[in-house]
């Protein structure tokens, strides 16, 4: 007993040492996360790249108080609505928005939302929904408030095939971000070495013959491709009037005209040897960064928000980008399409009584002129609404992209583009589309109408 | 009375609240807490889990009985047996490498042939206090194509490897990742199984003239077996419900062409972005037997029943 | 038993510091007491037992390199300008060193709360499944009554589904009880721990049987036997649970993602998940703040490097 104890002493000093250091660490870390809790949360950052979160009611405002709990997977996205809560509430006198923004990653947020949706409680008043996603929202009762009323007095200037993804029966369910245009992006110096002029690429038959002068007179390859990804393959489908559904939800994903555009890419890599998978597999992988940057490879065709990510992961690039848009299939064709997007949508579990308000809100906050101007110079979006690009803001020059005004030069794309839509299996028939189609025909050449069947046989067998 | 050591107030205690006292009333106060929340938290939802895997369901409160339809539709389902095969794949080759490496590193590291064992030790320790989140990204530098570990390779005369773009390196490449992540824990386990095997053993293998190989195969591997038989029982469970790897690899968690997709990942696809519950819920029943059925088999295999 | 392996007087060498062991020769020992009949033999074989001795070593060293490049690279990306990330990664050595991606996450996030929220989540898991388990683990291993391992093998067993598929029935049960967003959320269904259990039952089952016939001969209570005798006698397997639960808290993700609804209640591991968007990743903050979350750990760990080995040492022998 007493020899026992005396062990067990010996063997205590261990166990309190552990409790005193990580108490220790606790209360030191609760006093500085207190004692500086200011400058925390709402920190003056001299370069306005602020994460607050939280916003404070302005006493000066008039208004009634609407607080709004709004969940984004995007850190912009929440600082870009709480701006443009602060302005609503210096214009408008009936109501105060008091927008509590919290950013969550991507997959967490939307299982979060759904899981809260379906069982009713713990959503969020607003939340973003990627557009891939967005369909497992709309199955059968839909919990997401009915934006007719937000939309209806902005549509004739909007670009129609950008509400289409969100609405079920002509109904809009959420608010873009962005058109998503896609644009080819070339690197300057790699087409001036090839001695290829890309204003002269009208085809895509042009685009590969400029290809071959590429991989002949420089290090470089023409293009990258996804095969962890659907960008690669899903623009080109949908510019050859294809897509993953049509205009009445229907599921046309093996359709020929998907088969060709699929089978065009897949020449690319195998048959005219101008294109290698992206490094990573994606056009969002750390390797594909970085070898993009050190000039590995001479373009790459991906919707107009990917402007960002040579700025912000890819510094050597300044300058030297080029945004052109898609080559056509044939000439006169479509010569881009969407790729990509996020709707804002009202839930279900909002307060009945502030719903009117956050209607008004998500309007002004998305589709007035102003706002429509501020998702490119805020957030660096390309707007949905035709009227803004005749704004100055989008006809600056832009060093990074050859000191071009490259929205200003975006416009007359929209007459030529080719809508999408989107159906109840979208997300399911997004990820087959990737994981069948873009690796096996892209990675390992397989014949593409065969994947494509696989692909919507695999969807078809969910329901 | 009887007590002289324990001081009253117990046997007090006694005469007045017997009813405290009693065996089982004493083993429900100390077993109740623990069996309380673990029967709402984890037995309540499991039986949840298992009632819903009889339902077809999307969306919570909308369910019909199907008895057993989700299990048949299973047995035809080519994405669940590519994520089935992946996952036993994984399970197979973290089995071959994550055993044999730790424990030779476990007997090597108590020899007197290396300097400073426990500095090494503790270095190849490191990586299990982290989360793979954390590091994450810092693999899938590492892993890419011109990245630093086909450099290494290259010294060796091996052509680059497509370790994140190619369907059949996709387990490989989580192998890489669990064994850089798993091999210090095993070191530990092997060296205290080591280190409780009675000197006079390898004394004796000495005495017969055996060499270390010999005296590591005949005396440590085989009074290591119920600590052998823990580590690999560890590694089926972690093996099996694969999650986290692919989605740090590959945004998707299915990697390149399926190549990575787990049943776990599958079985959170199912959840949660088509939201059949139900079929989910099949989907972790399965897996669940199957884990189950492995560890039986092999604790039957190693004769731990026997002891008992 | 394990108690007894504890050697805190050992101080002789490195090696036998880790679990307070001889060291068991498996390779062939240098003899030490020869008769030497060939000195220039014995010469030889010095020699060469140190030729290996440098090999071994060696080779270690290159094999600890290895794992701990990963570390490395993650130091050197938080330290490279933002936009440098990826362009410079092929570089092994950074040419460019900055600490304003340091300054960028103060400024930006709120690190230090999260951090504090990571401690809070461990401690409160720490302290409450400890109580639980080792009470739980006194009953099955010491106590007599009806089902006592059927009870046990059925925690045992329902730990093998995978937790995902629980997600959706926890999630209603804690919107029931209103702990979404709250730590106690987080910590309740980490407290009843089935591996904890396990061990700790092993753990007990090992102490030395006479103390225990010895108290009940005296008249003492369970009660007090537990606290007077098994509580002093199992806390080293209380502290190696301590490192197990706190280690596993300060990892999790899923779950504290799940229930944590505002930023100020995140710890760590979801605060850098959430610097991740879609459409423009934070890498240099996540890079730096995973520097953050992997340091304090890296810190504990070198200040009780015995406890955790030991400890987990212990833990995977079955606490034998």
């Amino acid at each position: 007993m007493l020899a026992s104890k005396k062990l067990a002493l010996t063997t205590t000093r261990r166990a309190v040492r552990l409790s005193v250091a990580l108490t220790a660490g606790l209360l030191v870390v609760a006093g500085c996360g207190g004692g500086d809790d200011g400058g925390l949360g709402e920190g003056a950052d001299p370069e306005g790249e602020v994460e607050s979160s939280e916003m404070q009611a302005n006493p000066d405002d008039a208004g009634e108080d609407v607080e709004l709990e709004f969940w984004t997977f995007v850190d912009n996205h929440a600082d870009f609505l709480i701006a443009q809560a602060e302005r609503f509430n210096e214009e408008n006198d009936e109501y105060n928005i008091i927008l509590n923004a919290t950013t969550i990653e991507f997959a967490e947020m939307h299982d979060n939302l759904l899981v809260s949706l379906q069982s009713g409680v713990g959503a969020p008043d607003l939340a973003d929904i990627e557009i891939g996603r967005f369909a497992t929202f709309t199955r059968g009762d839909i919990p997401l408030h009915p934006l007719d009323e937000v939309v209806d007095p902005y549509r004739d200037e909007l670009v129609q095939e950008r509400l289409a993804p969100y609405e079920v029966g002509g109904v809009p369910y959420g608010i873009d971000y962005h058109l998503g245009a896609y644009v080819m992006y070339y690197n300057k110096d790699i087409m001036d070495e090839a001695g290829v002029d890309v204003d002269a690429i009208e085809t895509w038959d042009d685009y590969i013959e400029a290809g071959k002068q590429v991989v002949a007179n420089t290090d470089a390859v023409m293009a990258t491709v996804e095969t962890g990804g659907p960008f690669s393959i899903r623009g080109p489908m949908l510019q050859n009037g294809g897509g993953v559904y049509d205009e009445n939800n229907e599921l046309i994903m093996d359709s020929p005209e998907n088969a060709e555009a699929v089978e065009m890419v897949g020449s690319m890599v195998h048959e005219h040897g101008i294109a290698t998978v992206a490094a990573g597999g994606d056009h969002h992988q750390p390797a594909f960064f970085e070898s993009f940057n050190n000039g590995e490879s001479a373009s790459l065709w991906m919707p107009q928000w990917y402007m960002t990510r040579f700025r912000d992961q890819m510094p050597d690039t300044e300058g030297k980008i080029l945004v052109r848009p898609l080559p056509a299939f044939e000439p006169g064709g479509t010569v881009s399409t969407m790729g990509g997007g996020t709707g804002t949508a009202i839930t279900n579990q909002i307060d009945e009584s502030k719903l009117e308000a956050a209607k008004e809100f998500l309007g002004y906050a998305k589709l007035t002129y102003d706002a429509q101007v501020r998702l490119w110079t805020e957030l660096g979006f390309d707007p949905f609404r035709n009227d803004v690009y005749e704004d100055p803001a989008l006809g600056d020059p832009d060093p990074w992209f050859n000191d071009e005004p490259v929205m200003a030069n975006l416009q007359p794309m929209f007459d030529r583009l080719a809508p999408e839509y989107t159906g109840p299996r979208y997300p399911e028939a997004s990820t087959a589309l990737v994981e069948i189609v873009a690796y096996e025909v892209l990675e390992e050449g397989a014949d593409p109408q065969e994947t494509l069947t696989r692909a919507v046989e695999q969807v078809r067998s969910l329901d | 009375m009887e007590t002289i050591t324990m001081g009253v107030t117990a046997t007090e205690d006694r005469v007045r609240t017997p009813f405290f006292h009693h065996p089982y009333v004493v083993a429900a106060v100390f077993l109740l807490p623990f069996l309380i929340v673990f029967g709402v938290f984890r037995i309540w939802a499991v039986a949840n889990a298992v009632v819903m895997s009889f339902q077809e369901m999307e969306g919570i409160g909308v369910s019909r009985w199907t008895g057993f339809d989700n299990y048949i539709r299973l047995l035809s389902d080519a994405t669940f047996i590519t994520a089935l095969k992946n996952t036993a794949f994984y399970t197979a080759g973290t089995l071959l490498i994550l055993i044999p490496l730790p424990l030779v590193l476990a007997a090597v590291l108590r020899s007197p042939l290396v300097a400073r064992a426990s500095a090494f030790r503790s270095t190849i320790f490191l990586p299990v206090l982290t989360s793979l989140v954390v590091v994450g990204v810092v693999f899938s530098l590492l892993l890419a194509t011109n990245g630093l570990l086909n450099s290494f390779l290259g010294l060796f005369g091996v052509e680059p490897l497509r370790w994140l773009e190619a369907r059949n390196l996709a387990v490989p490449a989580m192998i890489l990742m669990a064994v850089w992540r798993w091999t210090g824990i095993n070191v530990i386990y092997f060296t205290t199984g080591l280190a409780n095997i009675p000197r006079d053993m390898y004394e004796a293998a000495a005495v017969d003239g055996a060499g270390a190989f010999r005296k590591f195969w005949n005396v440590s591997v085989p009074l290591s077996k119920p600590i052998i038989l823990f580590v690999t029982v560890l590694t089926i469970f972690g093996g099996m419900q694969l999650f986290v790897e692919p989605f740090i690899l590959w945004g998707s968690g299915g990697g390149p062409g399926q190549g990575g997709l787990s049943v776990v990942v599958y079985l959170y696809r199912t959840a949660f972005t088509s939201f059949q519950l139900g079929y989910a819920s099949a989907i972790g029943v399965v897996l669940a037997l199957i884990i189950v059925t492995l560890s039986l088999v092999l604790l039957k295999v190693f004769g731990f029943f026997k002891r008992d | 038993m394990s108690i007894e392996r504890e050697n805190p007087g050992s101080m002789t060498a490195e090696r036998h510091d880790q679990v307070g062991l001889a060291d068991q020769t498996e390779a062939e020992p240098v003899p030490r007491t020869d008769e030497a009949p060939h000195r220039h033999d014995r010469w030889h074989r010095v020699v060469s037992a140190r030729r290996k001795k440098i090999v071994t070593t060696a080779i270690l060293i290159v094999v600890a390199i290895a794992f701990l490049i990963p570390f490395y690279w993650l130091l050197i990306s938080a330290l490279r300008p933002a936009n440098r990330v990826f362009a410079d990664a092929g570089q092994f050595f950074p040419t460019t060193i900055t600490l304003s991606n340091f300054q960028a996450l103060f400024q930006e996030t709120p690190i230090l709360v999260w951090f504090a929220n990571s401690m809070i989540l461990a401690v409160g898991t720490v302290v409450g499944s400890m109580l639980i388990v080792t009470m739980a683990a006194y009953a099955l291993a010491k106590l007599d009554f009806p089902f006592r391992n059927a009870i046990f093998v059925g925690v045992l067993a329902s730990q093998m589904l995978p937790f995902h598929l629980l997600l959706i029935p926890l999630f209603i049960l804690m919107i029931n009880l209103s702990l979404i967003d709250t730590h106690l959320g987080v910590i309740l269904p980490a407290l009843a721990h089935a591996f904890g259990l396990f061990y700790m039952r092993q753990y007990i089952l090992g102490l030395p049987q006479d103390v225990f016939d010895a108290a009940r001969v005296d008249g003492a209570s369970e009660y007090r036997i537990f606290f007077q005798i098994v509580v002093p006698m199992v806390k080293p397997a209380m502290a190696t649970l301590a490192i197990i639960f706190s280690l596993e808290q300060w990892n999790d993700l899923l779950w504290p993602l799940i229930v944590m609804r505002s930023e100020d209640n995140y710890p760590l591991a979801v605060g850098i998940t959430s610097l991740v968007g879609l459409y423009r990743a934070r890498w240099d903050l996540v890079m730096t703040a995973s520097v953050i979350a992997v340091v304090p750990i890296m810190i504990l760990f070198f200040l009780m490097r015995r406890q955790f080995i030991n400890g987990l040492g212990q833990f995977g022998t079955g606490g034998r």
